[in-house]
């Protein structure tokens, strides 16, 4: 709430809630999809994929907006590329000490935040040129906006691909106390193509009711 | 703008560059020093689980990422393991728990001069050998444990794999049925090591022995987890077995098979210095050991055929008694 | 064999857009018609057959436990490794092409600079480090079939586009969720391929 408090003050009502819907990362910008697709079959792996996108953004935008005036031309892309990994090899350790489970279900796309489009793109796009808060609104706006789409895509896939919503079994009990015997999984929700079919569903959702967002 | 001109310089930029990385490393490495521990206890505690899951169906439940902590200390596992030499010897100065079995094998083969893990669990009286796998998979390698009983059969098995097809190869880690079908085989028959073998329902075993059914529609995974067993277990078969001893060694005990807790096996004549009486556990339907042959116990076991294989050896047992 | 088997299963089974998607946003973004696409297609497989082999020693001899000095676990910092070795290398090819190979330059040059940060060639790294190859053979043929099923997978998708393009799909729909959901079914049937078993 301090945040959007803050921010409305500052009159850039579109940096933290822009990237949220109108302009989400994922379903408009199309960037960091790798990730999207990939680990959303449960949701838990895809909740802490989501923070830890949405920590490493944050942290990346405020580190290189302060470093903007230092940065030598040259080599911009690779201090970027640095501070990114950095912050990655950090978090990937935070899992692994800590939500094991979760870090082997993640497996190499943490390691895959570092080529995460949404990290380069906002960097170069916003980070290089403003100041280190609102390039926190937007690496936090960016982030939540990526980890939105996860959850989403994550609670369809999990829901009818294993009948659980956080490893709790929910469909299979509905059904059984609705009267009818037991819930058969839908194996195609657990399977990769079920996640693009879902993102493109959403995109299909997001442009009909944003029709300045269609393609000629 | 006056940065600017500065910024673009060669000195700036190596600088710059050198600054940056000495910066990262020492983060770097102060998180990865500082977390380790926590790391290396997560992933103990996961091999951990896959030791014990090959013996979940004698625990009598599940095995999780978070009680294996737990059964491990109270099973006592880090006293109860060891390691043998492909010859069935036991070796000292070596932690069984931090061999990796994949530095025991060379071509998926088992090295001659490999140190095998073995670990012990004891569960209401009778002791699990637990000796762990490895093998190539169809795509990626795939590894496991098998706890082996006291007659030689299997008590329970826990298979993984690293990237066998989900929903068909997986199934090995997945498919609780799978690793069920292998409770209760034999890895021997009339003495003689015949593995479990993993074939086409209606197919006969490999290598005589038992056999259980593969996946369908995964059957080449399957066949690989049965050589995985067949080539892993060939190390562990002279210890398994009771391993004669070492030429020169105990001749008169030809019978005799190498129990825990016994020192002094080597060269030993009559046992003595060994306290544990012989328990049995490595008691084998042709060969009934010396100690025990005649008793009760040994008849209860190995049936009408508790004979031992030295006459002489048997009549000198039997007369202590 | 195992060569074989490896190169099938990598370009098929574990196609990089199908199963992993790696490499979705250039994917998405290059690939509205075939022209440019098999250029970029073909820029990822070079990129990954040189890094690749590269990142694969690097791996195997400093960064793996008592790989370097005994006693010391340099793991933690592969990812900033490949990812610098994989931002040099890219560096180095462009330069390269660009004088010696004026006409290559004019064709892939525009990729090169994109391709650094293209998931394929990362995720590539990270995938061969997780499987733990023997040696460096295998490192090769992963990168090759990779490339060659990365480039397949634009190959298609943009063909498919250009055809797209004369179809009437619903506005909302158009561009971006098309693709999508055409993705989606390509992936389904290339799941067929999970299948197959080399002896």
């Amino acid at each position: 709430m301090l945040i959007v408090t803050v921010m409305a003050n500052e009159k850039k009502p579109g940096v933290f809630t822009g990237p949220l819907w109108t302009n989400n990362p994922v379903v408009v910008q199309v960037l960091g999809i790798c990730s999207a697709l990939a680990v959303t079959t449960q949701m838990k792996p895809a909740l802490v994929m989501g923070i830890s996108l949405t920590c490493v953004l944050a942290f990346a935008n405020v580190i290189i907006s302060v470093l903007r005036n230092t940065i030598p031309n040259r080599i911009r892309i690779i201090v970027q590329l640095v501070v990114v990994a950095a912050l990655v090899i950090i978090v990937n350790q935070i899992l692994k000490a800590y939500v094991y489970d979760v870090s082997k279900a993640l497996s190499v796309y943490v390691g895959l935040i570092i080529t995460n489009c949404i990290l380069m793109g906002r960097l170069e796009a916003f980070a290089l040129g403003n100041k280190p808060f609102p390039a926190l609104l937007d690496g936090l706006g960016n982030g939540i906006g990526y980890a939105l789409i996860l959850f989403i895509t994550a609670t369809l896939r999990e829901l009818f691909g294993s009948g659980t919503l956080f490893g709790y079994d929910v469909l299979a009990r509905f059904v059984n106390e609705a009267g009818y015997d037991g819930y058969q999984n839908c194996g195609f929700f657990t399977m990769p193509a079920a996640a693009l079919i879902i993102i493109g569903c959403i995109i299909w959702y997001q442009r009909a009711k944003n029709p300045d967002l269609q393609d000629k | 703008m006056h940065k600017t001109m500065n910024r673009n310089s060669n000195v700036y930029t190596v600088i710059y560059a050198t600054v940056l990385t000495v910066l990262v490393a020492i983060l770097l490495s102060a998180a990865a020093l500082g977390l380790k521990d926590k790391q290396k206890a997560n992933m103990d505690n996961e091999k951990k689980q896959q030791i014990l899951q090959s013996v979940a169906s004698k625990l009598g439940k599940t095995v999780t990422f978070e009680n294996a902590a737990d059964l491990w200390k109270e099973l006592n596992m880090d006293d109860a393991m060891f390691c043998v030499n492909t010859k069935g010897e036991k070796v000292e100065g070596q932690t069984a728990f931090d061999i990796a079995s994949k530095i025991l094998f060379d071509k998926g083969k088992i090295k001659e001069d490999a140190t095998l893990p073995v670990y012990v669990a004891n569960i209401e009286g009778i002791p699990y050998r637990i000796v762990s796998l490895y093998g190539a998979g169809l795509w990626g390698p795939i590894w496991g444990y098998l706890s082996v009983d006291p007659e030689g059969k299997v008590a329970g098995v826990s298979f993984d794999h690293e990237s066998e097809t989900a929903g068909l190869g997986a199934k090995i880690k997945d498919d609780p049925a799978f690793a069920e079908a292998f409770i209760g085989k034999s890895l021997f028959t009339d003495g003689k090591f015949t593995s479990v073998s993993v074939t086409k329902a209606g197919k006969p075993a490999n290598h005589g022995g038992e056999k259980v059914d593969a996946i369908t529609g995964a059957t080449k995974t399957s066949d690989y987890v049965g050589d995985m067993i067949w080539e892993s277990l060939l190390g562990y078969v002279p210890f398994l077995q009771g391993a004669t001893s070492p030429a020169g060694g105990c001749k008169k005990h030809e019978g005799c098979q190498k129990h825990e807790g016994c020192e002094k096996h080597e060269g030993c004549e009559k046992h003595e210095g060994c306290e544990k009486p012989c328990d049995m556990e490595g008691c084998q339907k042709e060969a009934c050991t010396p100690e025990a042959c005649g008793k009760p116990e040994c008849k209860a076991q190995c049936g009408e055929k508790a004979e031992c294989a030295d006459k002489a050896e048997c009549d000198a047992c039997k007369k202590a008694e | 064999m195992e060569y074989l088997n490896l190169f099938i299963k990598s370009i098929f089974i574990d196609n990089m857009i199908f199963a992993l998607f790696l490499g979705m946003c250039s994917y998405l973004a290059v690939s509205k018609t075939v022209k440019t696409s098999v250029g970029l297609g073909c820029a990822v497989t070079f990129v990954l057959l040189i890094t690749l082999p590269i990142n694969y020693l690097l791996d195997k001899y400093v960064l793996q436990p008592n790989a370097l000095v005994e006693g010391v676990d340099l793991s933690y910092l592969s990812f900033i490794i490949f990812i610098a070795n994989i931002a040099a290398i890219v560096q180095i090819v462009e330069m390269v092409v660009e004088k010696f190979f004026p006409a290559l330059y004019g064709s892939l040059g525009i990729f090169l600079p994109l391709i650094a940060v293209n998931c394929a060639i990362l995720g590539g790294s990270l995938f061969m480090q997780q499987k733990e190859f023997e040696n460096v053979g295998f490192a090769i043929t992963y990168a090759l079939g990779d490339g060659i099923g990365w480039l397949f997978a634009i190959a298609c998708i943009a063909a498919i586009r250009e055809k797209l393009s004369y179809s009437n799909i619903p506005a909302p729909l158009k561009g971006l969720g098309i693709t999508f959901i055409v993705t989606g079914l390509m992936a389904i049937a290339f799941m067929s391929f999970s299948g197959i078993q080399l002896g």
